[in-house]
């Protein structure tokens, strides 16, 4: 099914532009001249700038083109790809010392005869230079390349007795592509060679014996004999998606690849719809039009990547509406959000869109690439528990400036430490977040719960930040939702009147605070300090003696503030009269009811502070 | 000649946990959405096989929404040989077990339809042999609860809940077409033990209308492999 879509996508997007090339990074390229001499060689190394966090980096890079399809070369055989390869066949140059010259020259020997049938049967200008300055190296190496200033001079002799070892410069790697432009552009690319190399890679014609029924298309083909591979975020080294490199997981006889056998059009097709869509700058390669990013990091080694299905008449429905992406979501962008607010705003069109959405996560471990979770669902439903994700989270921000909290990677960051900075978040639990976010029937897994009440109690750094009582809230919310209980659903900002008393003792615990803070100054260590993980887990001995504790701070106070000082106490009297007593213990959702209230009331100050400057505003 | 009128059995299977594991991804254990033509088989085949009959699975309904659920378990990475077992041959599994991530589903529950059909290189076993005789075998069993080996759904961890259909069950309102499917292995056995070729995989087009997957009969899938093949 996977393999399916991935090669539908390919159609639909028309990647597939120029059967038989492939994108890669080209180091070197050789200007010809018209009469086949070589006029410089050019070392194509680029630089850009990229922001890493505050830093402005300098990164080096080489450009990528679209280069034919590289020929299987296994083991020692030489096999010279079409037109563009490593200077070992371009140019039968080795490193400086290699002694094995007489394979260097059988390499270029090869180059030369694959260059030459291209000529032969295309008779295309540009092949035929090429072909003229192949030869020219091959007489003469010094002679040829020393007029195009990129050997320096000459090498030691070799222990054969060579004289001559060339000598090239020193940013050049053994495997570096060297590609050959003519007249304006890299000789495969002129037409007449398009077409060859599409006629030289197209499917072969399966016999009886050498042919497999291919798994995705169902029909007898010839099968791809290597499936291509993918880079994948987490590790340096490319992965193909399928391998089969252990033998437990060979059958009936068959090896390797032979075990799941695809055919040559569909592996290329899928390939190239995965590139696409783990490209983080994706274009379509046939004419370099820009495409949409498809891709979500989760963490540093998982990757999530996602898209439609649409049939022959129709646009690609994610360009209209793209609820994944806004799960990314940086600023409290106001556009983005009311797009994906609740149902009972009045749902938006892109609710009920049937088109399939394909969500694959890929995780990236050492030498293999594991496919977390494969998700079919529909565009509308997957827009629909974005909204709903979206409301659950929403919590009264803490401050003026305060990011929106709701991306899922910064949400689930929530669940460790900054401070620890070898602690990462594990990608199950990340990935599971995604899935109840583009979900809304799945309940959050209880190990979310724990990890932030794990992760507050520790008292680290981050503390009970917004992030944190927002995710609270959501697995709450949501857990609420799915069994229904007569506890009501928290709301985004505070609810005096809330009958819920882990709730109000949350409260309790940030007036509390606010009147230590406002009677001493430069506290050394606060209740929250001292006491929050007794707090929230046996209030019944805390409380009392913070109580006490408040009284002696709220006398200092009114010396001080004394109208304020009346207010708090006014504020903790009526908090005081929505509890009965103090619980002896409190259980996990319990102590998340804490947290939000305590949250909540700490919001509350900023809220009501921003109400007065706008009361004084609209007074003046 | 009596024509062999195939007779259809009808089981109803269930299980908290299946995986009938794609090709593509056997290695990453990831399962089909739902039950395999071949795991079907397996089912029926431990209820009752004899070498005189064959099962031809000819429809599945689904009657539980398709779930995933993504499991982390230990495997080994080599294969035991059965041949030539003396005590020298070993598996250490602590040298070679790897963690694996296992895509399966979760609370399946299908609804079987299967032909019974003669094998035609066996011999009939006596004047009473038909099919008639081995389907009243099947259910006999299948009430009785009757097993020659645990029924299994994909993976032999995963076991299966065979019983009989029940009243007025209907099949889930889903209508997915998955495009091509695992059927079966191509056995070879109407070819002599000593010429037989690997077994072959089969694909069928699986596409599912409210629930209900119609298989194509084994002449129809047999029939994508070139002549030479079959």
């Amino acid at each position: 099914m996977i393999l399916n879509s991935l090669v539908r996508l390919a159609h639909n997007e028309q990647l597939l532009g120029m059967p038989g090339y492939v994108k890669m990074p080209i180091q070197w390229r050789v200007i010809l001249g018209r009469d086949g001499s070589i006029k410089r060689i050019e070392h194509l190394q680029q630089k850009r700038q990229e922001q890493r966090g505050k830093r402005t980096k300098t990164i080096k890079f080489y450009p990528e083109e679209l280069l034919p399809q590289r020929r299987s070369r296994g083991g020692t055989a030489v096999v010279a790809d079409l037109l563009v390869d490593k200077a070992q066949y371009t140019m039968g140059l080795g490193k400086p010392g290699d002694t094995k010259r007489a394979r260097l020259s059988t390499c270029l020997g090869d180059f030369i005869s694959v260059t030459a049938q291209i000529a032969a049967d295309t008779k295309d200008d540009g092949v035929e230079a090429m072909l003229k300055a192949l030869r020219a190296i091959q007489t003469d190496p010094k002679a040829t390349l020393a007029k195009s200033g990129w050997t320096d001079g000459e090498g030691k002799p070799t222990p054969q007795g060579d004289a001559f070892v060339l000598q090239p410069p020193k940013e050049w790697k053994t495997n570096h592509l060297i590609g050959f432009w003519y007249d304006d552009d890299y000789v495969w690319r002129r037409p007449a060679v398009i077409r060859w190399v599409a006629k030289y890679f197209a499917p072969e014609q399966p016999t009886d014996e050498a042919g497999d029924l291919c798994l995705v298309t169902g029909k007898w083909s010839v099968p791809a004999r290597v499936h291509n591979q993918i880079d994948l975020a987490g590790d340096t080294g490319r992965l193909p998606l399928i391998s089969f490199n252990q033998t437990a997981f060979e059958h009936h006889g068959r090896k390797k690849n032979e075990n799941a056998p695809v055919s040559e059009e569909v592996a290329t097709a899928y390939f190239i719809a995965l590139r696409r869509l783990l490209d983080r700058d994706p274009a379509r390669a046939s004419d370099g039009q820009k495409l949409d990013r498809r891709n979500l990091l989760l963490t540093l080694d998982t990757t999530v990547v996602y898209w439609a299905d649409w049939g022959p008449e129709e646009s690609d429905p994610i360009l209209e509406n793209d609820p994944i992406a806004a799960l990314t979501v940086q600023e409290r962008n106001m556009q983005i959000t009311r797009l994906y607010s609740a149902p009972w705003q009045g749902s938006p069109p892109g609710f009920h869109d049937h088109h399939t959405l394909h969500v694959l996560i890929l995780t990236r471990v050492k030498s293999r690439v594991i496919l977390r979770a494969p998700i079919l669902s529909t565009l509308g439903e997957v827009a629909r528990s974005v909204g709903t994700y979206f409301d659950e989270t929403d919590i009264c921000p803490r401050g003026p400036n305060e990011r929106d909290h709701r991306a899922v990677r910064w949400l689930s960051e929530a669940t460790i430490s900054k401070e620890v900075s070898s602690m990462t978040v594990p990608p199950e639990m990340a990935a599971q977040l995604f899935l109840c976010a583009i979900d809304d029937r799945r309940p959050y897994p209880k190990e979310l719960l724990a990890a932030v009440l794990r992760r507050v109690r520790a008292n680290d750094g981050e503390g009970i930040s917004t992030r944190r009582a927002g995710l609270i809230k959501a697995v709450l919310n949501r857990y609420s939702r799915l069994n229904p209980t007569s506890s009501q659903e928290f709301t985004v900002s505070l609810q005096e009147d809330r009958p819920d008393p882990p709730y109000q003792l949350g409260r309790l615990l940030a007036v509390l605070e606010q009147i230590q803070a406002e009677a001493i100054n430069d506290v050394n260590a606060t209740i929250l300090d001292r006491h929050l993980g007794a707090v929230m887990a046996t209030p019944a001995l805390v409380y009392p003696k913070l109580l006490k504790l408040s009284h002696h701070h709220i006398s200092k106070l009114q010396k001080k503030k004394p109208g304020f000082a009346v207010k708090l106490g006014k504020l903790l009297d009526s908090i005081i009269s929505h509890l009965d007593s103090f619980p002896p213990r409190l259980e996990m959702s319990e102590q998340g009811s804490l947290l939000i209230g305590y949250h909540h009331q700490r919001a509350e100050r900023f809220r009501s502070s921003k109400n007065d400057q706008s009361s004084k505003e609209d007074e003046q | 000649m009596r024509k062999e009128q195939p007779i259809r059995l009808w089981i109803r299977v269930s299980g908290d946990l299946a995986c009938f594991s794609r090709p593509e991804f056997s290695v990453e254990r990831t399962s089909y959405p739902w039950i395999t033509p071949s795991a079907a088989r397996g089912v029926f085949e431990s209820l009752l096989w004899k070498p005189r009959i064959r099962y031809e699975i000819r429809e599945i309904r689904v009657l539980r929404p398709i779930r995933y659920i993504s499991l982390r378990r230990n495997e080994v990475a080599n294969r035991l040989s059965s041949r030539g077992l003396d005590y020298t041959r070993h598996v250490l599994t602590d040298q070679i077990r790897q963690q694996r991530n296992t895509v399966a589903l979760q609370d399946v529950a299908y609804v079987i339809g299967a032909d019974l059909r003669m094998n035609p290189r066996i011999k009939p076993g006596g004047p009473d042999d038909n099919h008639g005789k081995y389907a009243a075998m099947f259910r006999r069993r299948l009430k009785r609860g009757q097993r020659f080996q645990a029924p299994y759904l994909g993976c032999r961890e995963f076991f299966a809940d065979v019983d009989e259909v029940r009243e007025g069950e209907k099949p889930c309102p889903i209508s997915m077409d998955h495009g091509t499917m695992f059927y079966d292995f191509h056995y070879y056995d109407h070819l002599p033990k000593k010429k037989r070729p690997n077994p072959q995989p089969l694909f069928f087009q699986a596409n599912m209308m409210d629930g209900v997957i119609a298989v194509p009969p084994r002449e129809a899938v047999l029939h994508a492999l070139p002549e030479g093949r079959r």
